[in-house]
């Protein structure tokens, strides 16, 4: 049996191989965003071991290994550094102190470069031993001397001497470059640039409170897993971690931010997988349907159902197989090709060189072989109801009703998925993203179900365009699976298309809207430096209110916490404003329902009301809520608001206090009566140039920075997500070459009873405009409605329906012109068909 | 002159399709095969004449030379005024499409089409509507009136062999070349369609050639000719099927 197999699958090789090379192409996408993955994470692992290989325990405060590298950290109580250099096997604790920075040249250069946000550290107690050595110059003795590492400095073309300002929580400060450093064979350290500062200065600005990390070093023989054990008992209130938990944790965290490529990656690679999914199904499909007669003669001879139906599987396997392993190939070359390219483009990562490790390979090969042999699944059940007779005489393969499995599966993962989209809205982005996905895939099992009349309304036109479109049509209506299931590889990666098109649209249409909706303030000073970092717009906005020009300057800062619904419930994210309730109906939409905004300064809270009726909240309820820092509080609700303000919680700044150490800001101005904008700026800049960092944007320019940031992503995603219908276009070649093998017969008798060789090739590309048509149509439809869905569902949004008909227009004659030219194949070879042979039974 | 001048005009009105020494070699070399071996024959228009031989005579071979599906290696085929060697595959295809009409054995049906469709086909591919008298009369000299609108897997052997009949018919061309015809049909439905074509014979004045390996159809014809090994060995006219088998059986077939 095994043989018969091997001798088919050499023998239809040639069919077999648009099947593969849909496979490849998914796994290509797969593997490629596997490599990306891991080499980013082994290298930035490789570069936090590095950042931590001067001790082997280190202690936070609580929360302080969850926070990013670039996050602000509570500091540890100073005595504890005591306590631990008594435990037993405790060598040495050296006392370590780190704040986010954002590093700016000064004199000449200002301007010239963007802040680099980064971590400033002080120099270590113990220099020699510590993992950093001077590249040049010298570490920082006094106060006004900084070093900076290598690798920032080669960035921003900083030389020992130059004047920098290094902006910290406190504030910003001034310094001269006294000298670069090195981390071993490392110039920069994921997680941000390094500032290194002298050890007193960086007591003073940073550690108000005590240092930040205690950096424990083991004596000899004592295992770091140990002394970690024995830690624990002693610090009370804080965390501990051996330096490869902490590398490890780090490197999971700035993974994420890096991860986003690797993500879109996958993403295309689902899409790759499913459309050579639905091409595989096909192929095989249609194959066993031609190959009836071979597969019932070996019935007749005595094969059992199960070894026609391995025959098929293994085919399957084979194709599947094949097409996974130059995948694996070409993803890897891709993946080791972005790795190359993309350095310097991730943040915060040092130059990075491609790791391939089996992971990915493996990955590769078994999602390509098994996406094969999963799709395999409608041709072995036709292929194994074969009776044995049918080698004796032609038996009718009658087309399979279509199944009321597909049909229901179908149709309730596109109802599910588009009510998910449609209520889910309140619950975040992924969950609508995750909604509309399930109605796509929805979409591709439900089609080749309902093809039938979906192809006989929508060729309907097709009559009228002389003999050749009329067979055409006749041929894609007396086979709906087999239109319908190329059709629907089309569909959905039409479909997806036309979703990012008209939602991102929507979207950059959108922003505007949600800009001006939400605030009445004429003007936003806004800051480059990281979250943390912007607690000094607070100042700016103090500034601002003193001048004329001004009516009300106020610095909103964007926190989070955790609440719960009562005792007992799950804990939610959720972000809150800080902000003067006095001031804020001034800035933005917010309308009070009940109770008092301005009673929130005495540090009550204010909540949405729709989000305290679903949880059942009155006026003067208490809510328990935690902050990032662990504390949890229970404060009263003051005030029940609606409006378009895009918050559902307010806080005041005093509740707020000594929470928002990782905050962002932005300071939001209103300008006095008849005073310009133009004035104001004048005048705005008299206090902002003082700061670093600081941008003033009025409304046009935050609306045009909004839409530029949702276009370009969503762009970016359509242009990946293309693809998809190069791989569609290789299923309409597919189909017609089979659907040309299928029909010699009908073809040479068409040739016979005087068809020319032009009008068997126009059948052949007719049909190939019809499924390109009917694919883009329904993938059109279904994107649309998906994208309308979508915008529906942010209800605090107000989001207009912005149809690109322009790009859509052009995605279809590119799918249409994409049939055409895979038909120019397949339509030859029918041309050129003998007749004789062709007629010979 | 005048004597000699009026049998060139009567050739030319009588004689449908004229094959002159036909020779077709298959293959090359020690491995050469003489399907055809200088076959010489007129068929006159408005007569049905079968094509007899055991397997392997060359019968096949004659008919798609005749239909101009496959060339000779030599020799002429002359199809009214149609010299049918030389011409392009552009030319045979119009000749096939206006000139001969065919009924193979296999019915070769399109699938997907109804049975008026599969019937208007070459009129179709030609852009042509067809003569609404012509098509009626044709669809009851071979009685489908009331099947039309069926697609081929829904109509029985003997009726889709009628539909391919009528499927020749309707173009009204010069012959209608017919390639065992009643070979997959049992032997009423074979009945009938050959009274089908001997009725369009003698209604229609249609010039038909058959080839068949069954007596008994080849009785239905006005004239037998036989084959064997490539070679023209006989030529009976208005014989039945029992003179037909004992001539069969002296070719040693």
């Amino acid at each position: 049996m095994l043989h018969v197999t091997w001798q088919r699958v050499r023998r239809e090789l040639g069919r077999l191989v648009v099947s593969s090379i849909a496979v490849a192409l998914g796994v290509t996408f797969l593997v490629a965003a596997l490599v990306l993955n891991e080499s980013t994470r082994t290298a930035i692992e490789h570069s936090y071991r590095q950042a931590y290989a001067d001790g082997d325990v280190y202690v936070r405060a609580v929360d302080g290994f969850r926070r990013g590298p670039v996050q602000p950290l509570a500091p540890v109580p100073g005595e504890l550094a005591d306590a631990i250099e008594r435990i037993p096997g405790v060598e040495s604790v050296e006392q370590r102190y780190r704040s986010p920075a954002q590093i700016l040249p000064l004199g000449p250069r200002r301007g010239d470069v963007g802040g680099e946000a980064g971590v400033a550290i002080a120099v270590p107690e113990d220099v020699a031993d510590a993992p950093i050595d001077v590249r040049a110059g010298r570490l920082p003795a006094r106060s006004g001397e900084v070093a900076v590492d290598a690798a920032l400095a080669d960035q921003l073309g900083l030389t020992v001497g130059d004047r920098l300002s290094v902006l910290l929580p406190q504030g910003p400060i001034e310094a001269r470059l006294v000298g670069t450093v090195g981390f071993g064979s490392l110039d920069g350290l994921a997680g941000g640039a390094r500032v290194v500062l002298p050890r007193d200065a960086a007591v003073d600005l940073l550690g108000g409170e005590g240092p930040h990390e205690l950096a424990v070093t083991a004596a000899a023989g004592v295992e770091p897993v140990v002394l970690r054990e024995r830690l624990v008992h002693e610090v009370d209130g804080t965390a501990a971690r051996t330096a490869a938990q902490a590398a490890a944790s780090d490197a999971a965290t700035s993974a994420t931010s890096t991860a986003v490529a690797g993500y879109l990656l996958g993403g295309v690679a689902a899409v790759g997988l499913l459309v050579g999914g639905f091409l595989v199904a096909n192929t095989l499909r249609m194959l066993v349907t031609q190959r009836a007669r071979e597969l019932a003669l070996l019935r007749a001879v005595g094969a059992s159902r199960r070894q026609v139906a391995t025959s098929v599987l293994l085919e399957a396997g084979a194709t599947g197989f094949a097409g996974a392993l130059i995948g694996t190939v070409t993803g890897s070359v891709a993946g080791v090709g972005m790795v190359a390219v993309s350095d310097g483009l991730l943040p915060g990562l040092p130059p990075t060189s491609a790791t391939l490790t089996l992971l990915p390979v493996t990955v590769g090969v078994v999602v390509g072989t098994g996406t094969a042999l999963l799709s395999s699944r409608g041709a072995i059940r036709r292929a194994s109801a074969l009776p044995p007779v049918a080698a004796m005489r032609v038996v009718a393969l009658d087309e399979p009703r279509p199944r009321r499995l597909r049909l229901a599966a179908g149709a309730a993962a596109l109802l599910l998925g588009a009510a998910v989209a449609v209520f889910g809205g309140g619950a975040g982005t992924f969950v609508v993203a995750g909604g509309t996905a399930l109605a796509i895939v929805g979409i591709g099992v439900l089609f080749p179900a309902v093809s039938g009349p979906v192809v006989a309304v929508l060729s309907g036109p097709l009559r009228h365009l002389g003999p050749t479109a009329l067979l055409a049509r006749q041929q894609a209506v007396a086979a709906p699976r087999r239109t319908g299931a190329t059709a629907a590889a089309m569909a959905v990666a039409l479909a997806l298309i036309t979703f990012l098109l008209t939602f991102g649209e929507s979207l950059g249409a959108a922003s505007p809207a949600v800009v001006t909706g939400r605030q009445h303030a004429e003007l936003v000073v806004r800051s480059d430096a990281p979250w943390g970092l912007q607690a000094y717009l607070e100042e700016v906005a103090a500034d601002l209110e003193q001048r004329p020009e001004v009516a009300v300057a106020e610095a909103i800062a964007y926190g989070e916490f955790a609440v719960s619904a009562g005792r007992g419930e799950p804990l939610h994210d959720a972000t809150y404003y800080a902000a003067d309730p006095t001031t804020l109906p001034a800035l933005f939409d917010v309308q009070v329902e009940r109770g008092d905004l301005a009673a929130t300064a005495s540090g009550a809270i204010a909540v949405r009301g729709r989000v305290a009726e679903a949880n059942g909240w009155a006026v003067g309820d208490p809510v328990a809520i935690r902050f990032p820092d662990g504390t949890t509080r229970h404060l009263p609700i003051a005030a029940t608001f609606s409006g378009s303000v895009t918050t559902d919680w307010i806080l005041s700044h005093a509740a707020a206090h000594g929470h928002l150490d990782a905050a962002g800001r932005e300071t939001f101005v209103r300008l006095a009566d008849g005073v310009s904008v133009e004035e104001a700026r004048s005048a705005i800049a008299a206090v902002t140039d003082g700061h670093p960092a600081l941008s003033v944007l009025d409304r046009a320019a935050q609306e045009q920075q909004m839409a530029d940031a949702n276009r370009s992503g969503i762009g970016l995603v359509t242009t990946l997500l293309s693809l998809s219908v190069v791989i569609g276009g290789l299923g309409v070649l597919n189909t017609l070459n089979l659907a040309v093998t299928e029909r010699i017969r009908e073809l040479g008798l068409l040739r016979a009873v005087g068809g020319t060789r032009r009008q068997v090739r126009a059948i052949v590309r007719w049909e190939a405009v019809l499924i390109s048509l009917i694919g883009s149509a329904c993938g059109v439809l279904c994107g649309v409605g998906l994208a309308w869905v979508t915008t529906r569902a942010f209800p605090d949004v107000p989001m207009p329906f912005d149809l690109p008909a322009g790009a859509i227009g052009l995605a279809v004659l590119a799918t249409v012109v994409l049939g055409v030219f895979a038909a120019a194949l397949p339509a030859r070879r029918a041309a050129r068909l003998d007749v004789l042979t062709a007629i010979r039974t | 002159m005048t004597a000699h001048s009026a049998p060139a005009i009567e050739s030319r009105t009588t004689v449908a399709v004229r094959a002159t020494d036909l020779v077709k070699i298959h293959g090359t070399g020690p491995a050469a095969v003489r399907a055809l071996d200088g076959v010489s024959a007129t068929f006159p228009r408005g007569r049905f004449t079968a094509i007899m031989g055991p397997s392997g005579s060359g019968k096949s071979t004659f008919l798609h030379i005749l239909a101009g599906l496959d060339s000779p290696t030599s020799g002429t085929v002359r199809l009214g005024d149609t010299e049918l060697s030389g011409l392009g595959d552009a030319a045979l295809t119009q000749v096939r499409r206006t000139e001969i009409g065919f009924v193979f054995q296999a019915f070769n049906l399109i699938p997907s089409l109804s049975a008026r469709d599969n019937i208007t086909l070459p009129l179709r591919l030609e852009g042509r509507q067809p003569d609404p008298g012509w098509f009626d009369a044709v669809v009851a000299t071979v009685g489908l009136a009331d099947r039309l609108d069926h697609l081929p897997a829904q109509l029985s052997g003997g009726q889709q062999q009628r539909v391919a009949v009528a499927r020749a018919l309707l173009t009204r061309p010069a012959v209608v070349l017919a390639d065992e015809p009643t070979g997959n049909l049992d032997s009423n439905a074979s009945a009938e369609m050959l009274s089908f074509l001997r009725r369009a014979v003698r209604e229609h004045g249609q010039t038909v050639v058959m080839v068949t390996h069954d007596p008994h159809a080849a009785a239905y014809a006005d004239r037998v000719l036989f084959l064997a090994d490539g070679r023209l060995v006989d030529n009976l006219s208005d014989v039945d099927a029992d003179t037909i088998l004992d001539r069969i059986r002296t070719l040693g077939g």
